[in-house]
């Protein structure tokens, strides 16, 4: 069982009474490929700062491949370990090339030059960061992304077991930020440096680190796998805001994508949604800012319109993924449709599963609940049921509201809702 | 893209190369001017006659050439070499070009001890007065220029004048309690290298003084390479650097301390001459200490040839010439620094 790379037990840091770390504990094996997440201000780069031994912890232990990282001697650690720095500046005109041969510096004696291994060990780690064609640069002419590849290729002339990257990504445009991670992946493959990085972008962290370490006002809040990490309620309670999680479709990692809050005309009262399939989201979406209490259904686990009415919040009768509607379902979306005020019907298309849904609504009408069809797409065109879906749809039609366009949608349903009103005095 | 793409020139061998063979020819001349009418020649006759090379030559010009001249051009090769090393370090130490013992008050310090010494001790304790008064000053304006565990740069220049004009006004007021006549007051604050009986017998000392700090320091080029990177940086590279700068910050005191010690301020050396060399053979420390020291030697013979030969046969303080080239090349760099 190798060491593992890094081990920090119960780091606490103050400074004077501020305590910027209240007990961390994280163990980072070799081979790992670590993101450190969190908001602003959690303690992020002080636990980075603490993991390399550049501050000593007011209280704990880290271990850096099994030994106290502050019981190294310094040329030893820059043998096992390296780090880039988040913004580096060189005050003077030293070219790439010298600059990544300072990283042999941990190997040679204290008068001697750099030998053929060592150039050729530098020569390698600009071939790798792509950065050969600037060695005879001055590092103060490169732009960010280049003086970034520049250090990292510093770092990979140290040859190490552990490569630390503090927030690499803060100055890199959106293809520089791939490269850079495309080329910490490789490394982290193919080499099997260990790889611990703070980073801002969540969404980079999901796509490239194989671990997240969240950290939120001085602990680590959550620890393991990106989609055990990255979930709608971890986020929110950490940074405050409501996000969405989906897969990647191709990698199958969780993407965050933040859920922005519009300002619109307040309307109250129920509305029931009949979607699927992943039609729905902007209809939830300006129904729930629209201040409206929402339910859909039936909807099947696993649907897209279920997970985002799942991180809207919204009521959802759920049915078992690609089975048809049972009865005790039906009944139970029949009285969340009869409990609303308006039922919208989205374009959604009708199959054996879903065709029940139809039979609700034509109850719901006949009830006398006001429903709105969302029509962008005629019924022919997404009737799979040989024609069923078809009969009941233009029975519902005779007695419902139609519109051809989703834009209508929201002064279609607060007309409905006026009207609900009006009849009611 | 136009200047970005532009390699930086390293031309160390080239300019090792021109160094060699411009210090032995300015050292030459330098003996062979002065008021006394001496040739080239005779300075060869001279140097071959004490080298067992050549016949006995005439007294006068022996004299002239071995104990007048000889003593003035070393001390002032090895005190631009001492001037020129320390501002490496201190840039080193600061990671900033603007530094220089001069400018950031440590020469006023050493200053200041030496006249103390001498005031109230013997001469044989002013090379480590100096020593330590610049050691001290260093310390005092370092602590006051760290906002926050960094070094600002504008607090540092600020805090060096302010100390080195209070520790001149010190030296000056205790020389004239001391009954030191203007004219000597003057030429101890603006430099001098003419020789004294006290300057000579402490030339070996700071040959040796010189030797020692520059030795350690080129020992140590490397860390003070990776020192640039920033400290945390530094670390990560493998760099002790408490002892690194520890010894660095003793080494810079004691160059410059000491010679200043002999020689009164002479300025701007160990800014101009590094900056020179850096524009040369790049900022490696591993080339630019022993560069610079070459340089900076080169540099105050010449600077002294001008101070005792312009306005012949008064001599004008070797200060106020480093200070004339000095002075516009600080504000030069003080600008592009701004712009950068």
């Amino acid at each position: 069982m190798a060491l593992p790379a890094f081990q920090a037990k119960d780091l606490v840091m103050s400074y004077g009474h501020e305590r910027v770390l209240k007990g961390v504990n994280l163990t980072v094996e070799q081979g790992a490929f670590v993101g450190i997440i969190g908001p602003n201000g959690a303690g992020k780069s002080t636990l980075l700062r603490i993991l390399t031994g550049v501050l000593e912890p007011t209280a704990g232990k880290v271990q850096l491949l099994g030994r106290p990282v502050s019981g190294y001697d310094a040329r030893d650690r820059a043998r096992h370990m390296a780090v880039v720095p988040e913004n580096p500046s060189v005050p003077f005109a030293f070219t790439v090339e010298e600059l990544v041969l300072m990283g042999r510096t941990p190997y040679t004696s204290l008068l001697g030059g750099n030998d053929e291994y060592d150039g050729a060990t530098a020569r390698r780690a600009m071939v790798s960061t792509d950065t050969l064609h600037l060695a005879s640069r001055p590092i103060s002419n490169l732009s960010a992304g280049e003086r970034q590849r520049a250090f990292l290729a510093q770092g990979l002339a140290q040859e190490p077991e552990v490569l630390v990257l503090d927030e690499p990504t803060v100055h890199l445009d959106l293809r520089q930020r791939m490269a850079l991670f495309e080329l910490l992946s490789c490394l982290n493959r193919d080499s099997g440096i260990t790889v611990v990085t703070v980073l801002h972008d969540i969404n980079i962290a999901s796509q490239y680190c194989t671990r997240l370490a969240l950290v939120d006002a001085g602990r680590i809040v959550a620890e393991g796998p990106p989609d055990e990490v990255l979930t709608r309620e971890v986020l929110h309670d950490s940074f405050g805001v409501r996000v969405q999680v989906r897969p990647d479709p191709v990698t199958g990692r969780p993407v965050v994508t933040p859920i922005v809050h519009r300002q619109r005309p307040q309307l109250t009262g129920r509305v029931h949604v009949v979607c699927g399939g992943g039609c729905a989201e902007a209809t939830l979406r300006d129904l729930v800012d629209a201040g409206l209490t929402v339910t859909c259904g039936v909807v099947n686990r696993g649907d897209a319109d279920w997970e985002v009415a799942r991180t809207l919040e919204v009521a959802t009768v759920e049915g078992e993924p690609f089975s048809s509607i049972g009865d005790e379902t039906l009944a139970r979306n029949l009285r969340s449709m009869k409990a609303a005020d308006v039922v919208v019907v989205e374009a959604v298309a009708f199959g054996h599963g879903n065709l029940r849904n139809l039979e609700a609504v034509e109850q719901a009408v006949r009830s006398g609940v006001p429903v709105v069809l969302v029509e962008t797409e005629a019924i022919d065109e997404r009737d799979f049921t040989g024609g069923k879906a078809g009969h009941s749809y233009d029975r519902v039609r005779k007695k419902a509201r139609i519109i051809t366009s989703r834009g209508a949608l929201m002064d279609t349903v607060a007309e409905l809702l006026g009207e609900e009103t009006d009849g009611g005095e | 893209m136009a200047t970005g793409d532009a390699a930086v020139p390293r031309h160390g061998r080239a300019l090792g190369a021109l160094l060699a063979v411009a210090m032995p020819i300015v050292v030459i001349i330098a003996l062979s001017s002065g008021p006394a009418d001496v040739g080239v020649g005779d300075v060869a006759s001279v140097l071959r006659a004490h080298a067992n090379l050549g016949p006995q030559v005439d007294g006068t010009t022996d004299a002239i050439v071995w104990d007048m001249r000889l003593p003035r051009v070393v001390l002032a090769l090895v005190t631009g070499a001492a001037l020129s090393l320390a501002g490496v370090a201190f840039q080193t130490l600061l990671r900033n070009p603007l530094a220089d013992p001069f400018i950031i008050g440590v020469s006023s310090g050493a200053s200041l001890a030496a006249s103390l010494a001498l005031a109230f001790g013997t001469s044989a304790l002013v090379p480590p007065a100096g020593f330590i008064g610049g050691l001290i000053t260093v310390y005092v304006v370092y602590q006051l220029a760290l906002e926050g565990g960094e070094v600002s740069v504008r607090t540092m220049l600020l805090a060096g004048v302010v100390v080195s004009s209070f520790l001149s006004s010190c030296t000056t007021l205790l020389l004239i309690i001391m009954g030191r006549d203007m004219h000597k007051v003057v030429f101890w604050l603006m430099g001098s290298l003419e020789p004294t009986g006290t300057t000579v017998g402490l030339l070996p000392i700071v040959v040796l003084a010189t030797a020692l700090g520059g030795l350690v320091l080129m020992a140590m080029a490397r860390d003070l390479n990776l020192l640039l990177l920033g400290e945390d940086h530094a670390r990560h590279l493998g760099c002790d650097v408490p002892r690194t700068k520890t010894v660095c910050f003793v080494c810079a005191s004691l160059l410059a301390g000491v010679v200043v010690s002999v020689t009164g301020l002479i300025g701007f050396v160990g800014l101009v001459v590094p900056h020179m060399v850096r524009l040369i053979a790049g900022p490696d420390n591993r080339i630019l200490l022993p560069h610079s020291a070459v340089l900076g030697g080169i540099f105050l013979v010449l600077a002294d040839l001008v101070a005792r030969t312009v306005i012949s046969p008064e001599q004008i303080p070797v200060g106020t010439i480093t200070g004339f080239v000095g002075g516009p090349f600080f504000l030069y760099l003080l600008v592009r620094s701004r712009r950068i």
